[in-house]
């Protein structure tokens, strides 16, 4: 070889090995090929075939491009398994740290009476459906034992803030415990906020509380779905929130809305009416089958094509805000993004496989109980136990890793799950067997009657969708809010 | 062989001279921190603390070895407190700038990658040893509270053990100097190797890293040899690993420019670890010359991909710069990741540049680069709208 002058490296040619990857048609044209870490190409519809047919040119950069994507290898043993290891050991990562969210139902009794309440409501003086003392030292306890080093304790209700006492008996006893257990701690408290005052709000202030409320849009919608034993909550949701935006900064209060019938109609007004209010983000989230949205039905049943279709009208709407200057987030869109766009993991809980159910979240009850989630309480007031894990002076490991655990994570992952694994969103997604439970019957499910799949694999096809034609600055836009 | 210079030894009350003659043939320079510098002479401390005067005088005229030409030396921009080389019949050379942020230790000239645009062609020589010890004495003459030092070479992995050794010394020596070093990354495939310099390394130290594209035929290409992609890439991730800072590096050429912005994604999905990345322009000198025809390509070719790929990247919140080209080429936007990347001793500005407003933050060209821009535009007005 002269000095400097360039050789033609000698390229292998010929047979190449596939690794696992996924894929979908995602509009007349195009479809996506997704790998084993989510990676991703949009390439003309025919490609997977391609690929699979060993009709690649290996002398193509797009052969060296899905080389690069873990898509094909030109050995058995891919050269670069080592960092498809490393990817896929990041965006699993969110197991290592086992349970991070706490959430802390200390009492079921509630000054609201909303029609979709996923806890049935308990009358606002009956304080039998309040946490015993003894109950939250031991769930405390519990807490602690999670490997996590960042927690988040979460108070949910009922409302709260009618034992406001009680939240901050566990703080404060959370605050010295954790002198010796040196974890890192958010709280959090889910209130309809009618209840604050300048005491609780200095102590949000002082302990770096976040709050979240409650907020379904304009009044008309917010009125119709959330009322008051006395009457409409609206003015004083707003009220309590101009009260406590003077006190705590807007960053440390974020607000949820349940997409109801109703508002499925007012996708626009809706946003409006956060922004109105002071928030740069709003969590478009669907009504779920449970408590009181589960019995009911003729008020709340709609099709979920008509949220996918609201979803969508309120995302263009979101994304024309961002590009008249605008900074506004939809926060489902943005969680999914992450997924797509990022090497990283999420956490949130819906949104995992193996699902988030212990592994992400767990309920320590009123009742003296602890439940796989959330949702799992809210069956056990409708009288089905399936998902309670134990009592609450159970110990750590007959809860988290006891016989209830296994049955649960039996079909908690979507790459075991019929359908699932060989969807090519599977990455993107979310397992949720009590999901599952709830509307089909059994945790494993039936996907194509699943309203639960439809929706995320409608919503996910339409972002990617977004990405690929991106002639709105999609692309920019989402990737400032990832 | 007797060699007579002046030797003097620092005493607290002034200098004293002894005139005497001593051995110096096991080396063939003298390196020293330049105490003095006048017409005629320039006056050395070198690590024993001897200050020696060297004279400017030609070659007929001296009684020593070491003596510096005047052309040479009028050509030299030395000032007091950098160290140089004064090699044996006339030679002189700086190694340590003064108050520079540009400084370095030059360790081979071999490599076992051979890039199309290296500016800096390897040689296939035995100088590692050489280099060693000049570097040695360069370390135990630096301040030690420099902020700022480069290795490079050629490749500095090729000292094997040696390159621990130096930077252990960095390490203890000069705990808060951040230690900038220049590899190709292929070493670094073997785990066992990265673990091992990650306990010899200052915590502050980065080493910076090409990767020319997404694809493996076409950076192994660049760097001519075989396999270079996957030593680099798990290198990466062996270096990520272990703790070590990264910078990955770009150099910019007719074979790259089209998937810049596929390769900043693929840095960001596998290897978002990365604390920069650096978009380069060529310097036009040695096989960067002899390539031209392969690699040449304007920046106004290539600046939509960059834009794209910059932007890209800062939006996933990675550090990112453009070094090496003339502001008044680079697309606006991008103005805020250009950095004044080339040393103050190799930088130069065209006629036009007299005209220019922003010649203060351009860092301009190669003085160094055999082939010119043609289309140096001098940027008449400051506040100019898109
Ligand atoms: S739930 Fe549906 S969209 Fe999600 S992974 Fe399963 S099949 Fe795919
Ligand atoms: S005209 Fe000269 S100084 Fe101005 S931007 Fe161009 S190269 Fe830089």
């Amino acid at each position: 070889m002269k000095k400097g002058i360039p050789n033609k490296l000698k390229s292998s040619n010929g047979y190449y090995y596939l690794l696992p990857f996924r894929f979908e048609r995602i509009n007349q044209e195009k479809e996506i090929l997704i790998n084993e870490v989510g990676d991703y190409l949009i390439c003309d519809i025919g490609t997977a075939s391609k690929i699979v047919n060993r009709q690649i040119d290996v002398k193509s950069n797009f052969f060296g491009e899905l080389i690069s994507n873990y898509f094909i290898s030109k050995e058995p043993i891919p050269a670069l398994l080592n960092l498809l290891a490393n990817r896929y050991r990041t965006k699993k990562s969110f197991i290592d740290n086992f349970t991070g969210l706490h959430i802390f139902v200390l009492t079921l009794r509630c000054n609201h009476l909303c029609h979709y309440c996923q806890v049935s409501r308990k009358n606002e003086k009956n304080e039998l459906f309040d946490m015993q003392y003894e109950n939250i030292d031991l769930s405390i306890n519990l807490m602690f034992k999670t490997p996590s080093v960042a927690i988040t304790m979460e108070f949910q209700g009922g409302e709260p803030l009618l034992v406001f006492n009680k939240i901050k008996y566990s703080i404060e006893r959370v605050k010295k415990l954790n002198k010796i257990h040196n974890k890192k701690i958010n709280y959090v408290i889910c209130t309809n906020l009618t209840l604050v005052n300048d005491e609780i709000l200095t102590y949000c202030l002082d302990n770096d509380i976040l709050i979240s409320t409650s907020l379904d849009g304009p009044k008309n919608i917010h009125d119709e779905n959330r009322l008051r034993s006395n009457g409409p909550s609206y003015e004083s949701v707003v009220n309590a929130l101009n009260f406590a935006k003077k006190r705590i900064p807007l960053d440390r209060i974020s607000a949820l809305m349940t997409t109801t019938r109703m508002a499925l109609n007012h996708p626009k007004e809706i946003i409006d009416s956060y922004i109105e209010n002071g928030f740069n983000h709003i969590f478009l989230r669907a009504i779920s089958p449970y408590g009181f949205a589960a019995k009911n039905k003729n008020k709340n049943e709609y099709e979920t094509e008509k949220f996918v279709e609201f979803f969508k009208i309120a995302l263009d709407y979101i994304i024309k805000l961002n590009n008249e200057g605008v900074y506004f987030v939809e926060d489902y869109t943005a969680l999914i993004l992450k997924k797509i766009l990022t090497p990283f993991p999420i956490g949130f809980v819906d949104l995992q496989s193996p699902s988030g159910l212990i592994n992400g979240v767990v309920v320590y009850n009123y009742d003296g109980y602890v439940y796989a989630s959330d949702e799992a309480r809210m069956l056990a007031e409708s009288g089905d136990y399936s998902f309670r894990l134990g009592k609450i002076s159970d110990n750590y490991n007959d809860l988290f890793y006891g016989e209830k655990a296994k049955e649960i994570s039996e079909n908690g992952s979507l790459e075991a799950l019929p359908g699932c694994s060989e969807c090519a969103f599977q990455v993107y997604c979310g397992a949720d067997p009590i999901r599952n439970y709830v509307s089909q019957g059994d945790t494993v499910g039936y996907r194509p009657t699943s309203n639960h799949c439809f929706k995320n694999k409608s919503i996910i096809s339409h972002i990617i969708n977004l990405i690929n034609d991106g002639r709105n600055n999609e692309n920019e836009i989402f990737r400032s809010w990832i | 062989m007797m060699v007579g210079i002046m030797k003097m030894k620092y005493l607290d009350h002034g200098f004293k001279i002894i005139i005497e003659t001593f051995n110096m043939i096991a080396k063939s320079y003298i390196i020293g921190v330049v105490e003095d510098i006048d017409l005629h002479s320039i006056t050395l401390k070198n690590k024993e603390g001897f200050l020696i005067k060297i004279e400017v005088t030609s070659e007929n005229f001296v009684f020593s070895d070491y003596f510096i030409r005047p052309k040479k030396f009028s050509k030299l921009s030395v000032s007091k407190l950098d160290i140089i080389k004064i090699e044996k019949r006339g030679g002189v050379k700086i190694l340590f700038k003064h108050g520079s942020n540009d400084n370095l230790l030059f360790v081979t000239d071999q490599c076992n990658s051979s890039c199309l645009m290296c500016s800096q062609p390897p040689k296939n020589v035995d100088d590692i040893e050489y280099f060693y010890k000049i570097n040695n004495e360069i370390l135990s003459l630096i301040p030690k509270d420099i902020e700022v030092i480069g290795i490079s070479g050629g490749e500095p992995t090729l000292l094997g053990e040696k390159l621990n050794l130096i930077l252990k010394r960095l390490k203890l020596e000069f705990p808060n100097t951040r230690v900038h070093i220049l590899s190709n990354g292929r070493k670094f495939f073997d785990k066992n190797y990265v673990s091992r310099l990650s306990l010899d390394i200052n915590k502050l130290a980065t080493f910076g890293i090409p990767l020319y594209s997404d694809i493996a035929t076409i950076h192994d290409y660049v760097v001519q040899a075989k396999n270079a992609f996957y030593q680099t890439a798990i290198g990466l991730h062996n270096a990520a690993r272990f703790g070590l800072n990264i910078e990955i590096r770009i150099v910019i050429t007719k074979l790259n420019y089209e998937r810049l912005p596929k390769l900043a994604k693929y840095i960001f999905m596998n290897y978002p670890f990365v604390e920069h990345v650096a978009f380069m322009g060529v310097e036009y000198t040695g096989f960067a010359v002899v390539n031209s025809e392969l690699i040449k390509v304007n920046p106004d070719v290539y600046m939509d991909q960059l834009k794209e790929a910059v932007l890209f990247l800062n939006s996933m919140k990675i550090n990112t710069s453009i070094y090496n080209l003339p502001l008044c080429l680079v697309h606006r936007k991008l103005w805020p990741f250009s950095v004044k990347s080339i040393s103050d001793w190799k930088q130069e500005y065209s006629n036009d540049c007299k005209l220019c407003e922003e010649v203060n933050i351009c860092g301009g060209f190669f003085r160094t680069s055999r082939l010119k821009y043609n289309n140096i535009n001098p940027i008449l007005e400051k506040k100019y709208n898109e």
